[in-house]
């Protein structure tokens, strides 16, 4: 998703003005000519100089380059759905690793998104569990990382 | 320093040390073989699990995967004119017209060979120069170190690809993000929101998982999976005529060593930018430039050699000032801080056995390259035909896992998502990333030694160019900052003047 200059710019000046406002809030001790604010503050200004210029580049070029740009694969629903997995596959992992637990809901991640990409459901299925198996053997067992237990009850393999 | 020599020694070739080293290699190889991931990906998929091993094994797997990427990024390049990595890129139609006029076997033997030669030369030139700069570097205080942070961030501007007023952007959202958490100066939140899991800052490695590989994901998926169609060509012996290529080129080989050392050093250029300026180079100086593009091994020579040295070039300032010379230095600097191995002139009089034993890592995975390399290629066509639909989400479930084992805390998943999210939206903008990974490294070194300097001069801003060395280098960052705007204006009295 390409944008026009004009709202990349608009972005980074909205940034840098949310930042000013946040660092003029910032207490200064007191004797002290520099507080935590300095740096924040110059930050933001850097940001929204650039930032505004872009805003002018982009205006000036409004009429060769849209507001928006859609990538080829906006267009094309299936590639669409790939894209919006990963992000829905994240999503899942955040919101019900926890609860369910790493040995549940990472093959059935795995599975959709094999599933989907390649097609090939039954391997996909298959590929799905090996590959929780070695990454839970190598992250929990090996490198001791607690991973969600969520419904498993806590077993080791090694 | 033979005593420190011998200990570099047991610490490289310990069994582990060494398992490690060739097991990120091996990693390192298919990384940089798959279209779609990078040496960058590789190296920050890396960090999580380096983080439970000491100091050597871990900065080992590092050196050895980047290095073995880069080179192995030349043989999609070779067979599929498809870069592996962007290091290839510059060079790829060129080595794909070699393999188009039956030469994929002298082509992938000179990715090879040049690539062993640049990787060594580097690692001559980081451990010379490391320590020299590193005994000059001891003199400098925080006034140096503040004005050095700021000349590394406004070499990054300068050397990024792409639109400055962008690069100034990421730079300027790198900044920001170094500045959230508690400021340690002042002890005051900034931008945390009350949120607990922010009181710390945002940790580098879910961030770098989310800005290089969630991106990368992205675009992988988004593009059709074609079947890969590799050029059928009997490849015997990949050493055959690399003599003939080292003494007709000799100075292509020197030049391109150079040049990636040099491209290297500086921050935010890596191994990619490397490799695209020795390219033209070698065509700018070339006997027979006619023959660029056409399948001329002599480019292949140039820029093969430069994009591993630009390796080795990277880490001298990444270990003698704590500024990266790359994305892969930005992600090292993490780790070496995470391992206690605080970059920075004392490293080598603190920890001398740690420095060496680093160098050492450098010529073991350089010089392991030829075997290793030659095996790649020879299972080049497996290794190609990996379908990427399976690969693309296990390294998902890979970035998930690494990004949450950092702090054993999901909130780290979450930075990556959003950071992920960012770091798509910028590389679809043309906004660059290197900046960004540069303001977040060295946001927070700039401000304390900023802070410090100014507590020691009772907040006289003049007293940054008191010292002779600090004053030099602010001055040079002041030249810098005011040159671009003096040079506009003076063209624009130059036209008008003409008018």
């Amino acid at each position: 998703m390409r944008f026009n200059d004009t709202i990349t710019g608009a972005f980074f000046v909205a940034l840098a003005f949310g930042i000013i406002v946040l660092s003029t809030g910032f207490h200064t001790p007191s004797g002290q000519r520099f507080g935590p604010g300095l740096f924040p503050i110059c930050t933001a200004l850097l940001m929204g100089a650039a930032g505004s210029l872009l805003v002018v580049k982009g205006w000036l070029n409004r009429q060769t380059h849209p507001w928006i740009t859609l990538a080829d694969w906006w267009r094309e629903p299936r590639l669409l759905l790939n894209g919006a997995a990963i992000f829905g596959a994240l999503l899942a992992y955040l919101l019900l690793a926890e609860l369910i637990g790493f040995l549940i809901l990472v093959p059935l991640i795995l599975w959709a998104l094999i599933g989907m990409l390649w097609g090939r459901i039954w391997i996909a299925l298959l590929i799905a569990v090996l590959a929780t198996l070695v990454t839970h053997v190598f992250f929990v067992e090996l490198l001791k990382v607690p991973l969600p237990w969520g419904w498993v009850p806590y077993f080791k393999l090694l | 320093m033979l005593d420190n020599m011998l200990h570099a020694a047991t610490l490289v070739f310990d069994p582990f040390t060494l398992f490690v080293i060739l097991a990120a290699s091996v990693f390192g190889l298919f990384f940089g073989a798959v279209p779609g991931l990078t040496a960058t990906m590789a190296t920050a998929l890396l960090v999580p699990v380096t983080f439970f091993m000491d100091p050597i094994p871990a900065i080992g797997a590092i050196i050895a995967a980047t290095a073995m990427a880069i080179f192995s990024g030349d043989i999609p390049g070779v067979l599929l004119r498809i870069p592996g990595t962007p290091a290839s890129a510059a060079y790829t139609d060129e080595a794909y017209a070699m393999t188009m006029k039956g030469q994929a076997e002298l082509a992938l033997g000179a990715c090879l060979v040049f690539s062993v030669i640049g990787g060594l030369f580097g690692t001559v030139v980081l451990a010379f120069s490391a320590p020299l700069l590193a005994e000059f570097a001891l003199k400098f205080s925080t006034f140096e170190y503040f004005w050095l942070g700021c000349l590394g961030l406004t070499c990054a501007i300068f050397v990024s690809r792409g639109d400055p007023l962008k690069g100034v952007c990421s730079l300027a959202f790198g900044l920001f993000l170094a500045q959230v958490g508690i400021d340690v100066v002042h002890g005051q939140p900034r931008f945390t929101f009350g949120n607990i899991n922010l009181s710390g800052g945002i940790d580098l490695v879910p961030a770098l998982v989310g800005f290089f590989a969630i991106p990368e994901l992205i675009r992988n998926v988004t593009a059709n999976f074609g079947r890969v169609e590799i050029v059928e060509q009997n490849i015997t012996s990949i050493f055959r005529g690399q003599w003939g290529l080292m003494k007709k080129y000799p100075w292509n080989t020197l030049r391109g060593n150079i040049i990636g050392v040099l491209i290297g050093a500086l921050p935010g250029a890596g191994a990619d930018i490397a490799a695209w300026i020795s390219y033209a180079v070698s065509k700018r100086f070339s006997k027979e430039p006619e023959k660029f593009g056409t399948g001329h091994a002599e480019g292949l020579v140039d820029a093969g050699a430069a994009n591993n040295s630009a390796l080795g070039g990277a880490w001298v300032p990444a270990l003698v000032f704590g500024i990266p010379g790359d994305s892969i230095t930005a992600i090292v600097i993490g780790v070496l801080y995470m391992k206690g191995m605080n970059p920075g002139p004392t490293v080598f009089i603190k920890s001398p056995d740690l420095v060496y034993a680093l160098f050492l890592v450098f010529f073991l995975a350089n010089l392991l390259m030829i075997p290793l390399g030659w095996a790649a290629i020879k299972f080049a066509r497996r290794l190609l035909s990996v379908p990427r639909e399976i690969l693309m989400p296990i390294i998902l479930i890979f970035c998930i896992v690494g990004a949450y084992a950092i702090e054993n805390n999901i909130f780290n998943v979450w930075v990556m998502l959003w950071m992920g999210v960012i770091g798509y939206l910028f590389e679809e903008n043309e906004v660059p990333t290197a900046p960004a990974i540069l303001g977040i490294v060295l946001g927070k070194m700039i401000e304390e030694n900023f802070m410090q300097s100014m507590i020691k001069v009772g907040g006289n801003v003049f007293g940054l160019f008191e010292r002779p060395i600090g004053g030099t280098l602010g001055a040079l960052a002041l030249i810098l900052w005011t040159a671009p705007l003096a040079w506009i204006l003076w063209l624009k009295l130059a036209a008008r003047r003409h008018a």
